[in-house]
């Protein structure tokens, strides 16, 4: 039995920690590879305390931590007050249920029904974005009362009933009974639950996803839609940042227990623990400090400049995937800055994770933006549903730019909606360690030869494509025998047990563990890059080609700033340095066929012309979608395999959205008042502990 | 006959839900007087302090300070201090500043408060433990903070909560003590809660003795033991055989199948009464002199004295002696004129009983601490 009790903290430790300190560790890799550690570098850092977005992710998720934990401590302690003074029977273990549920219940079930009740609440007031700062407040508070509530009524139990009563009767007013005497010993709960539901609201993710709205988005949010790309290193570094932080304010808060504890059993203040309390002191209130004045004063010094024209002084509301569009880190442009300042129009900038995701945010109302960087066949099917707006070419004279082939293309024929922005197409990756001759043909994916060594696209829609390329079936086939008999060529495939794969592939591609894998070009460059190994080709079958696009959205606020927008995106510099940033191939003249472009006439992003088949994803009907649903999970179920469970968007209801409300006040500056507020209670905070520690002194001296 | 009253509580009634805890209470007291409520858990002696201190508001009748009405007026405001059962110390605030606690409301300066807290600190003497946390005082030092924070104040009044159910035998005896002391030498009211009979006959000048929320029997600690007003008040101060009896005539009682004299007088002739006879005042005979004689049931060894149960006709009667008497053996009594006591019928006649069912254990069964009243 001693053995175990040996090996168990070791255990919880391997088990806790080795993924922390995995992490730590990469974020000092000089390489941007997950697998390989290639030399000490501070670079992550660097670029991480140069990306904007991130720092604004990280910022605002700060402010609202602050924010929703200390109304929902003051609410909490409130509540635990009441809570305490009633009588043990039917109406306090009902009120104690109540308070038990938010706890239970499934986030995704709380997130839902708080975006419903914002947005059915908006529209009673005509409000048609709702949703933002205010509401993620209202949401994380609510998740976070609870554990309120469960730290503070104990510490309650504990003290004497008496004691607001001996305060009241040495003089004391009610009120100030309370704050003199039971706050300062429930005090311990009271900042137990405090940091709970700070760290709480720090990381939730599922509940901020659904109530959060333009202009405010948290950094978990930021961090998720990353994954159109994948996560920067950067992120390792945030990572480890935040690990550290809470590792630092817990080690403060334990040795604060302790020293309470030491106090409950009469231990003597000792000289030592009265400067380390100090310096506690010191150390938390210019932690705080510096948390939140670092984003202020990088937010103050930024330039404000000057410009002409009627937009000046608007705001524009961007919705685009994550990691796509140059943001300024390593000296590249900032395009979002260098656009705000030529026009003096503010961007108000948000980021998603896949079409899907985008789709039925946008869909469940609460929010409001004017331009959408959708794909291909979800322009088609927003176009179908009137979510998007004409655009006016006359006010994008830069569209030009644009060649005839990127023109009229399936989901956008008649040109009215859209204009290209990045495109790209699915190619057959493998490693030339492995693969002695080049392949040719998809089927290179069924080869027994490298069972075992081959990678598959988790998603249906791009795996179906590869099997219909085999069978030479359209891709947007309506057929469903079609579609049975692509998935009996994906079933087959089982004989080679491919491991199905969405933005692991960087990883085990990169560090050789398979042979072949069907991923964008784009992203085969990345990899490359950190495995030179590595090689590309386009099987003679065809490949899926994507375009996503510029849309400006039917209930825009700004179209005139929106199509500003997509002129300047256009604008050969920008337009090259975006293509820099992303890596995937650009639809524009200018660029591709700049000589100091870094993928000038790159074989992979720019292949000659011809020499295989191209098709692009259009909008499926319901009916095909869900066909396409069950057959894929028959596939994945083939050879049944407990470890894979498809997760599957399903866009939400249809609700109309109203068009005619009037112009939001920008989020941004709802937020800075927080800010304001925030400094104000922080420094009330810091003169009420001077005035304590001078009164102190005065007293000694008496 | 009312002079230097401070309190004067008329007509007051409480009920917390259905449960009538004061019933018409009339109470006055008088300045710089001890004064205990002394009665068993539930019987409204802690609802009546609470009341002074204004804690509880009175459904029904009167409260009044020096002659000024103060119903409504909050606790804060009102001259009275309290020491509660459990102390209720700050526990975040050290030894001083728990006794600075009500000079710093009252905004006395700062030189001032230094002054009386030493003054107190010294007079609880707890001199040098200024800067001693709450935890880590034992009971009776933090019972001295107490005392010292509520007097820091210089009340009028100190109302005390049963102040010292939660120290042991000894210490207790100590603080009684103390507590008289610091009582005469302020010269301030002290307002006792407690139901520790032999707590409150040491220390009072009154006593108060209280059942259901009706006050039994007021007076001094000798008027309260020696003439109880009915077998309540009997039975809970001290121990006493109450048995009934029959008033032949003044003078003359008859009980337990015997005539014997007393000197209580005023009763109706052949009035059914209780008859209190206190176990220490019936002295042990031979069988053949005694006035009654009865078998030994039961002896246990006290250390001062024996208490013995006897056997009389049925009904067991408490005898303290210090004379060893075997068990089984047959004993006669005497009792002095002096030593019978009669009372009329109350309600409480035939409640308490005999002491065949007495054991040490049951005793102290019957004293849970105080439950709260609220």
């Amino acid at each position: 039995m001693k053995i175990f009790s040996k090996i168990y903290p070791i255990l919880v430790f391997l088990f806790l920690y080795a993924p922390i300190l995995v992490l730590v560790i990469f974020s000092f890799n000089a390489s941007s590879s997950t697998s390989m550690f290639a030399g000490f570098s501070f670079q992550w850092y660097k670029t991480l305390f140069e990306d904007e977005t991130t720092f604004r992710a990280l910022y605002n998720t700060i402010i609202l931590a602050i924010c929703s934990s200390l109304v929902a401590t003051v609410l909490g302690t409130a509540a635990a007050v009441g809570i305490d003074k009633l009588k043990k029977g039917p109406a306090r273990s009902g009120i104690m249920a109540v308070t038990n549920i938010p706890m239970m219940n499934p986030e995704i079930v709380t997130g839902i029904s708080m975006m419903l009740l914002f947005v059915f609440a908006g529209r009673l007031v005509s409000k048609s974005a709702v949703l933002g700062f205010g509401t993620m407040l209202i949401a994380h508070v609510t998740f976070s009362l609870p554990y309120v509530i469960l730290n503070v009524l104990p510490k309650l139990r504990q003290t004497d009933r008496n004691l607001a009563e001996a305060a009241q009767d040495l003089g004391c007013k009610p009120v100030s009974a309370f704050f003199k005497v039971v706050l300062p010993s429930i005090m311990p709960g009271v900042i137990t639950g405090f940091i709970m539901s700070f760290t709480l609201s720090l990381d939730d993710f599922i509940i901020s996803y659904f109530t959060s709205g333009p202009g405010f988005q948290t950094l978990p949010i930021a961090i998720f839609s990353m994954t159109k790309k994948r996560v920067k290193p950067d992120m390792y570094a945030l990572s480890a940042i935040i690990f550290v932080s809470i590792l630092v304010l817990l080690i403060f808060y334990n040795i604060a227990q302790q020293k309470s504890e030491d106090r409950d059993r009469g231990k003597e203040k000792t000289t030592k623990s009265k400067t380390f309390g100090v310096i506690k002191t010191v150390v938390a209130v210019s932690l705080v400090a510096a948390v939140i004045l670092v984003p202020l004063i990088v937010k103050f010094v930024k330039p404000k400049t000057e410009s002409v024209g009627s937009l000046k002084g608007t705001t524009l509301y961007v919705y685009n995937w994550g990691e796509y569009i140059s943001d300024g880190a390593d000296d590249t442009v900032d395009v979002i800055a260098e656009f705000e300042k030529r026009f003096g129009i503010e961007v108000v900038y948000d980021t998603f994770d896949n079409n899907e995701t985008m789709y039925s945010k946008l869909k469940g109302g609460g929010v409001s933006y004017d331009i959408v960087i959708p794909s291909d066949y979800m322009i088609e099917r927003m176009i179908s549903e009137d979510m998007l707006a004409k655009i006016d070419y006359s006010n994008i004279p830069n569209y030009k730019y644009i060649p005839e082939q990127y023109r009229g293309l399936g989901h956008d024929p008649t040109d009215e909606y859209s204009v290209p922005y990045t495109v790209g197409m699915v190619g057959l990756i493998y490693n030339t360690a492995m693969v002695e001759e080049a392949p040719t043909s998809w089927t290179a994916l069924w080869n027994t030869d490298y069972t075992g060594n081959i990678l598959m696209f988790n998603n249906p829609r791009d795996a179906f494509a590869i099997a219909q390329s085999i069978l030479d079936i359209d891709y947007n086939t309506e057929n469903e025998a079609d579609w049975n008999r692509a998935a009996a060529v994906l079933k087959s495939q089982k004989n080679v047990s491919p491991t199905y794969v969405s933005d692991e592939v960087f990883n085990m591609m990169e560090s050789g563990e398979a042979a072949f894998a069907p991923y964008y070009a784009g992203d085969f460059l990345s990899m490359q890059e950190n495995n030179p190994d590595l090689a590309l080709v386009y099987p003679k079958e065809g490949v899926n080609f994507f375009v996503d696009s510029i849309c400006i959205l039917k209930d825009a606020k700004n179209k005139r700033a929106a199509e500003l927008f997509i002129n300047f995106m256009l604008e050969p510099e920008i337009a090259l340095a975006n293509a820099e940033y992303i890596c995937y191939a650009s639809p524009h003249t200018e660029v591709y066929s700049n000589p100091e472009y870094s993928y000038y006439q790159n074989e992979y992003l720019y292949p000659e012309e011809g020499q295989f088949k191209t098709q692009n994803f259009l909008n499926l009907s319901p009916e095909t979608l869900a066909l396409m649903s069950s057959l894929w999970d028959d596939v994945k179920n083939y050879v049944p395999d407990p470890n894979d469970a498809e997760i599957v968007f399903t866009p939400l209801k249809d609700t109309d959205t109203d068009t005619t409300a009037p112009a939001e006040t920008v989020m941004t500056a709802e937020a800075w008042q927080y800010v304001i507020y925030i400094g104000i209670f922080v420094a009330v905070c810091l003169a009420y502990v001077i005035f304590r520690y001078a009164r102190k002194k005065y007293r000694e001296n008496v | 006959m009312k002079e230097n009253v401070i309190i004067d509580l008329k007509n007051i009634s409480v009920k917390f839900g259905d449960n009538q805890v004061l019933k018409d209470l009339n109470l006055y007291i008088r300045d710089k007087e001890f004064i205990t409520f002394l009665g068993p858990s539930g019987c409204g002696k802690t609802t009546t302090l609470r009341i002074i201190a204004g804690f509880i508001e009175p459904d029904e009748g009167e409260v009044i300070f020096e002659g000024k009405k103060i119903n409504g007026v909050p606790p804060h405001k009102r001259q009275v201090n309290t020491i509660f059962q459990r102390y209720a110390l700050f526990p975040h605030l050290n030894v001083y500043e728990n006794v600075a606690f009500g000079l710093r409301i009252k905004k006395i300066p700062e030189k001032q408060i230094k002054e009386t807290v030493e003054e107190m600190l010294a007079l609880v003497n707890l001199k040098g433990f200024n800067k001693r946390n709450i935890n880590s005082l034992s009971g009776g030092q933090q019972q001295r903070v107490a005392i010292a924070r509520a007097l820091a104040v210089k009340p009028r009044v100190l109302l005390l909560d049963e102040p010292l159910g939660a120290l042991d035998l000894k210490l207790r005896k100590d603080m009684q003590v103390e507590l008289k002391n610091i009582q005469q030498r302020l010269g301030i009211t002290f307002i006792y809660v407690t139901h520790d009979q032999e707590e409150a006959l040491s220390m009072s000048d009154t006593v108060v003795v209280m059942d259901s929320g009706v006050i039994q029997q007021i007076g001094t600690p000798l008027d309260i033991y020696n003439e109880p007003k009915n077998a309540f008040v009997a039975d809970f101060i001290g121990e006493s055989n109450i048995l009934d009896g029959v008033m032949l005539s003044d003078g003359l009682v008859e009980f337990s199948g015997a005539r014997f004299e007393c000197l209580d007088k005023g009763f109706a002739k052949n009035e059914a009464v209780d008859v209190v006879v206190r176990p220490e005042d019936v002295d042990v005979v031979d069988p053949q002199k005694g006035m009654l004689s009865g078998e030994v049931t039961s002896v246990t060894f006290k250390g001062v004295h024996f208490e013995i149960i006897v056997d009389i006709g049925g009904f067991k009667w408490m005898i303290q002696t210090t004379d060893y008497q075997p068990e089984g053996s047959v004993i006669g009594l005497y009792i002095e004129p002096d030593a019978i006591h009669i009372m009329k019928k109350s309600e409480y006649s035939g409640i308490y009983g005999d002491y065949s069912s007495f054991s040490e254990e049951f005793d102290e069964l019957s004293d849970p601490e105080e439950v709260e009243e609220e």
